[in-house]
């Protein structure tokens, strides 16, 4: 994360923290791609490090509206960068239907996919569908939470979350009870039309992330270092809505209240739990694949090892995902006690 | 009369002569602006200025580290651009001349 310019933010001192945080706020309200948000937040970050080394005040930079400025200084990123946010979130569905067209038209019997009715059997264009609207829906909601939180001035990254789940689980439930109770008779689809209309998204994709990194001008954008960025923004301002929170609970309890240095240690330990739980998601999957092997019949010594095989590749692959995500969770409470310390240090 | 519509007109050009001059960054071409009078222009405006500008293919940008960390675009003026700025300076003293000419006989009236 070292081209990141939360990187560098912490070097900001004075009145430059606020305008950079607001400003930083905003960007992260629009509906734009990630790699973009970066870059321009980037090329703030070092702007301001210079004025604040001549001594310049923030407002010879930005004028007297921090808002005013925000919007002129996101004034040029319009339509392109909503298209490429859109196709980041949806890129990894079309490879998947990708790869399932191109298992299908190699292996199965069948040559079409059946779309708005379940007909059991060659269904999944359906389920695909359906995860692309709720999808769509979430990123549609994801927008106007946004555009709420910046004029609300927080970015809470748990109601965000929330609203963002939700809205996936009730426009994606809607999508499967229109297929399965649809009343609608089968529209078949041809293998080769899905799998050309998938193809056709990725090449869409592919010519607009080339050209988006070679106006980035870095040899590689990690999409897993730009997604820190928003969510440890978010997360930073999570943390501090937790310690104002804790602290007005001791004073009405009569407590003192916590210090930073205190709250920054609890939250060290809250790591340090986490990163023991590793050993649970490695071990979970053998209990769980011997119950399994126990309750289902077979009629070989071949069919229980391919059985156990399967279900310790899928558990397995399903254990690392989850612990991927905690790992990241950890790795974000980690980068932002880091900050906060050094922040803390140099008040003092 | 509000002066942005003005300004809207001419910061391309201004931004274009100031890269012409030599090798330079966002934070040296808005103070350099800001010194010869354009006291209200910010960071803001700037940067989407040098984004188009470098889209039309006037300016060109490379990359360093700056002493502070993080990269920082140095910007210089291609070809295309020397043309464009000439065309600029020639459109700018036809207008201003002819402004001037109006503004001056509207005083005299």
């Amino acid at each position: 994360m070292k081209d990141s310019y939360l990187f560098y933010k912490d070097k900001l001192k004075g009145s430059y923290i606020s305008v950079f945080s607001e400003v930083e706020l905003y960007v992260n309200s629009l509906y734009i791609d990630e790699p973009s948000k970066e870059e321009r937040l980037l090329q703030l970050v070092e702007v301001f490090l210079t004025a604040q080394e001549e001594g310049k005040p923030a407002e010879k930079i930005v004028g007297r509206s921090v808002e005013e400025f925000s919007r002129t200084f996101c004034s040029d990123m319009g339509i392109r960068n909503k298209i490429l946010r859109f196709l980041d979130s949806l890129k990894v569905f079309f490879i998947i239907e990708l790869i399932f067209v191109i298992l299908d038209l190699l292996f199965a019997d069948y040559s079409k996919v059946s779309f708005f009715t379940a007909t059991g059997e060659y269904d999944y264009g359906g389920l695909f569908l359906a995860i692309l609207i709720s999808v769509a829906i979430s990123e549609a909601c994801g927008m106007a939470v946004r555009a709420m939180m910046f004029k609300r001035k927080r970015l809470s990254l748990s109601a965000f979350r929330a609203v963002w789940y939700a809205a996936a689980a009730v426009s994606l439930g809607i999508c499967l009870l229109i297929i399965f109770f649809s009343p609608f008779s089968e529209v078949s689809v041809p293998l080769w039309i899905v799998g050309a209309v998938c193809l056709a998204f990725l090449v869409l994709y592919f010519i607009l992330n080339h050209k988006r990194k070679k106006e980035d001008g870095r040899k590689s954008i990690k999409m897993s270092d730009v997604m820190t960025n928003e969510t440890d923004a978010a997360f930073a301002n999570e943390m501090e809505r937790i310690f104002e929170s804790k602290n007005r609970k001791r004073a009405k309890k009569g407590k003192a209240s916590l210090t930073w240095e205190e709250f920054l240690d609890m939250q060290e330990k809250e790591c340090e739990k986490g990163e023991k739980t590793r050993l649970f998601y490695f071990l979970l999957p053998i209990p769980l694949c011997i119950i399994a092997t126990l309750v289902t019949e077979f009629e070989g010594f071949v069919d229980v090892a391919v059985f156990v095989a399967i279900q310790l590749c899928v558990q397995y692959a399903v254990m690392m995902g989850m612990w991927s995500l905690t790992k990241n969770s950890i790795a974000m409470r980690r980068r932002w006690i880091e900050s906060k310390r050094r922040a803390t240090l140099g008040k003092e | 009369m509000d002066d942005s519509q003005l300004l809207r007109g001419i910061l391309e050009g201004c931004v274009l002569s100031v890269i012409a001059r030599g090798e330079t960054y966002g934070y040296l071409i808005l103070d350099e602006l800001q010194r010869s009078g354009f006291e209200d222009l910010f960071e803001g405006t700037l940067y989407p200025v040098l984004t188009r500008l470098e889209k039309r293919g006037y300016i060109s940008c490379r990359r360093e580290k700056s002493p502070f960390g993080p990269v920082r675009k140095y910007y210089s003026v291609t070809g295309e651009g020397r043309e464009a700025l000439l065309s600029f300076r020639e459109s700018y003293n036809r207008i201003t001349g002819a402004c001037e000419k109006v503004l001056t006989t509207e005083e005299e009236k």
